[in-house]
């Protein structure tokens, strides 16, 4: 084996003196090379290495020479060596075959490998030389390239903007993602090779081609807002962004769209609500004022700012202290604090002052709301003025009322006195006329004319009248003033025991009495039994002359309630008196004919007045009359 | 029975009209030496009690009726009816009111206080002769009272 076989395999001599000059030099650019230069003998032995071959493989030729060639090739390779050997053998070569190495870090590197047969003088095939260029960094680059595609391509698959390439000369598609096809309602088979026009226009061509200028002198443009109209009519708002580029050697534009439809209609949505709630805030019947953390007044409204009594654009910007000097030290500062830090709603009435000395009183709101605090503040001082007036004149009704009441208890108390001074002192005069007239009888009739013992028993018998009539009156006023002692009554019994008051007078009169059906009443008992003895006094009263006086007790039931009645078949009256029938004193008769005082039906429409009932009388003269009358009960109220 | 009649029955009487008709009255029945009259309460309270009512001396001369007005001037009946029934000396005195009064207030006041009897004064003449007539006689003679006071 010789050290130089390249020389040898190139096919210099020697001995020949310019070709061994050939040689070295041969032998310079062998080693300076910087691809691999490797020989082998037929067995795959190593027999030179070159500088490249070190600097590609990393191993010395010293490492190397003598060395399996397998050892540079990967396991997975070996079949390979098999088969350029066997090309080689054959007198062929194998060029720029793309394979992989071992280098001595382990490293595998991709290799660029021509193997060429090795002959000796006698032409016979005895080696194979091997140039091995390192392609890794292409391999690499080409890799990086293609991932890069893939990766591109997979965005503009993917993205959720339109993109589009379109050439230029005549507005072909030549690709379209997933987002314009679906815009367009097409897919890319139906769109690639068909005019952009056939699925999107410009609303307006001077503006296209304004658009198209600027793409033209600049190579691109950015963020272009426009309409376009759809295929399908429909108008969407659009930020385009556009590039010149040049594929496969025609220049397209690259067209990347936004559909901002959705996003300005939020936009403009966002607002209107903003205008609607500012306009609201405006003009609702409230004050409003927005204080920030800072305490300054960010928004008022015209009422809140009527509330403060500022002009708006004196207040906005300003804290609260600037606008009310001192109001750090007030009560309502201290609750507006308290929501402010503690971010808590309160409602209060507040009695503000302002500084010329007036107050308002104002119902407030308070809020916390992002920016700070939010006052919503409603002038209640009509209000208030209204309820104070109106507890002011309840008091003042309370104490007249109770002025009222006083004035009653006193006139109550007056007439009580009067009633007890009539039953005291008002008698005793009229003792005195009975008396005294008794006594002159008694004493002097001897000496009296007949008139005179007349007159003095006339006199005797108008005291005598006098002092009923007295005692009448009290019975009545009394009536008046009595408490209601309301029980269940048996009205049989009660009318009986008001007969057997009357029990001598009946006898007396042999009147036939008759009694209906009487159901039990609900009243006071002495009240009511006053009332039987004065209407049963008046039947037999009346019906006394009569031959075969009679008289009936019952009752009948009207509405739910119990109407009692006394009949008799007496004197009657005309119904045209009817309306004095129950009045004081009034009579319908004459006292010769028939005593009273004119107060007994008087005391019956007090006592059935009281208990809230209603008393009538129908009667026809010198038929008879009948008395009605109801109670109130709280069954039938 | 003393020689000078005891004034037995205290008539305590301001009006002078029904004052000569109830002495007309007892007088009628034979009684009117034995009524000792008072015009007013304070009177009533002074011959009952002696001058000075708070002395507590011995009331030897009590009556045995009284017969009592209310509505009297200075010192009224239902005070003095009061006095003789907080004083241990007159607590059993008999007590008849006589009055014009038929105001229940009265009626149960006088009762309260420990009346031994309430008597209207009837406006007719007839029958106030006999109320009193009978009033004198049944108190002055048929009654009975305890004998521990005589």
């Amino acid at each position: 084996m010789t050290r130089h076989p390249h020389a040898q395999a190139a096919g210099f001599s020697a001995v020949d003196e310019s070709s061994e000059l050939a040689a070295a030099r041969l032998a310079a650019i062998v080693q300076s090379s910087q691809d691999a230069i490797i020989s082998k003998d037929l067995n795959g032995i190593i027999t030179s290495w070159n500088t490249g071959a070190e600097k590609i493989f990393g191993y010395q030729e010293s490492e190397m020479l003598g060395v399996s060639i397998l050892k540079l090739i990967p396991e997975d390779r070996w079949a390979e060596e098999r088969l350029i050997l066997e090309k080689i053998v054959a007198g062929q070569r194998v060029e720029h075959f793309e394979t992989e190495r071992r280098a001595k870090d382990g490293r595998r590197i991709h290799l660029s490998v021509t193997v060429s047969p090795v002959r000796d003088s006698r032409g016979r095939i005895v080696g194979a030389s091997k140039v091995a260029r390192d392609v890794t960094d292409r391999k690499t680059a080409e890799e990086a390239l293609k991932t890069s595609e893939e990766l591109f391509a997979k965005v503009f698959r993917l993205s959720p903007d339109c993109v589009a390439l379109v050439r230029l000369s005549d507005r072909t598609v030549m690709e379209a993602n997933a987002a314009i096809c679906r815009l367009w309602g097409r897919t890319p088979e139906d769109v690639i090779g068909k005019p952009t026009r056939d699925y999107s226009t410009w609303l307006s061509k001077e503006e296209r081609m304004a658009f198209m200028a600027r793409l033209e002198a600049d190579g691109e443009c950015l963020d272009y807002r426009t309409t376009l109209r759809l295929a399908d009519g429909r108008l969407v708002r659009f930020d385009i962004s556009s590039r010149l580029m040049t594929l496969h050697g025609e220049r397209c534009i690259m067209s990347v769209m936004r559909d901002v439809t959705d996003r300005e209609e939020a936009a403009a949505a966002l607002r209107a609500s903003e205008l609607r709630l500012r306009s609201t805030l405006d003009q609702i019947l409230e004050g409003c004022q927005i204080i920030s953390r800072d305490w300054r007044y960010l928004y008022l409204n015209d009422l809140g700012a009527q509330h403060a009594r500022r002009e708006k654009p004196f207040m906005l910007g300003r804290t609260v202290m600037e606008c009310y000097p001192g109001i750090e030290l007030t009560p309502i500062f201290v609750t507006l604090r308290e929501c402010m830090e503690q971010r808590t709603s309160k409602r209060i009435l507040n009695e503000f002052s302002y500084e010329d000395g007036t107050k308002s009183w104002f119902e407030l709101s308070i809020e916390p709301a992002p920016e700070g605090i939010l006052v919503l503040s409603l002038d209640v001082t009509e209000r208030r003025r209204a309820e104070e007036k109106v507890l002011e004149l309840n008091s003042e009704l309370e104490r007249r009322v109770v002025e009222r009441t006083s004035q009653l208890e006193a006139a109550n108390n007056e007439l009580e006195a009067f009633s007890y001074s009539v039953s005291h002192d008002l008698r005793a005069p009229l003792r005195a006329m009975d008396g005294f007239s008794q006594a002159v009888i008694e004493d002097y009739s001897p000496n009296l004319p007949e008139t005179g013992q007349r007159y003095l028993l006339t006199i005797r018998k108008a005291a005598q009248r006098m002092g009923v009539l007295i005692d009448d009156l009290l019975t009545f006023s009394r009536l008046s003033r009595l408490p209601l002692n309301r029980r269940k009554i048996d009205t049989l019994a009660l009318a009986h025991l008001a007969l057997s008051e009357l029990g001598v007078s009946l006898t007396e009169s042999g009147i036939e009495l008759r009694f209906g059906d009487l159901p039990t009443c609900e009243g006071d008992p002495s009240l009511l039994q006053q009332v039987w003895v004065n209407l049963l006094s008046n039947a037999i009263k009346y019906s006394r002359k009569r031959p075969s006086a009679m008289i009936e007790i019952g009752s009948f039931r009207r509405s739910d309630t119990d109407v009692f009645f006394v009949r008799d078949n007496g004197t009657g009256f005309d119904m045209r008196h009817a309306d004095k029938l129950f009045g004081v004193f009034q009579r319908l008769h004459r006292t010769e004919d028939f005593e009273g005082t004119g107060v007994g039906l008087a005391i019956v429409q007090r006592v059935i007045h009281r208990h809230r009932g209603e008393v009538w009388a129908e009667a026809e003269e010198n038929v008879g009359a009948v008395f009605y009358f109801t109670l109130w009960s709280e069954a039938a109220a | 029975m003393s020689n000078s009649p005891r004034r037995e029955l205290l008539l305590v009487e301001d009006n002078p009209d029904d004052l000569e008709l109830e002495l007309r009255a007892l007088g009628q029945a034979n009684l009117s030496h034995r009524v000792q009259v008072a015009r007013d309460g304070a009177e009533a309270l002074a011959f009952i009690f002696g001058e000075g009512p708070q002395t507590a001396r011995n009331l030897p001369d009590l009556p045995t009726i009284i017969m009592l007005d209310l509505k009297l001037p200075k010192i009224d009946g239902l005070e003095v009816l009061r006095r003789l029934r907080a004083d241990p000396r007159t607590r059993e005195v008999p007590v008849a009111v006589l009055t014009s009064s038929k105001e229940q207030q009265d009626i149960i006041e006088s009762y309260r206080l420990g009346v031994n009897s309430y008597i209207v004064k009837p406006v007719d003449f007839t029958g106030f002769t006999q109320t009193v007539q009978k009033l004198g006689l049944y108190w002055l003679l048929l009654n009975e009272p305890p004998l521990s006071k005589r």
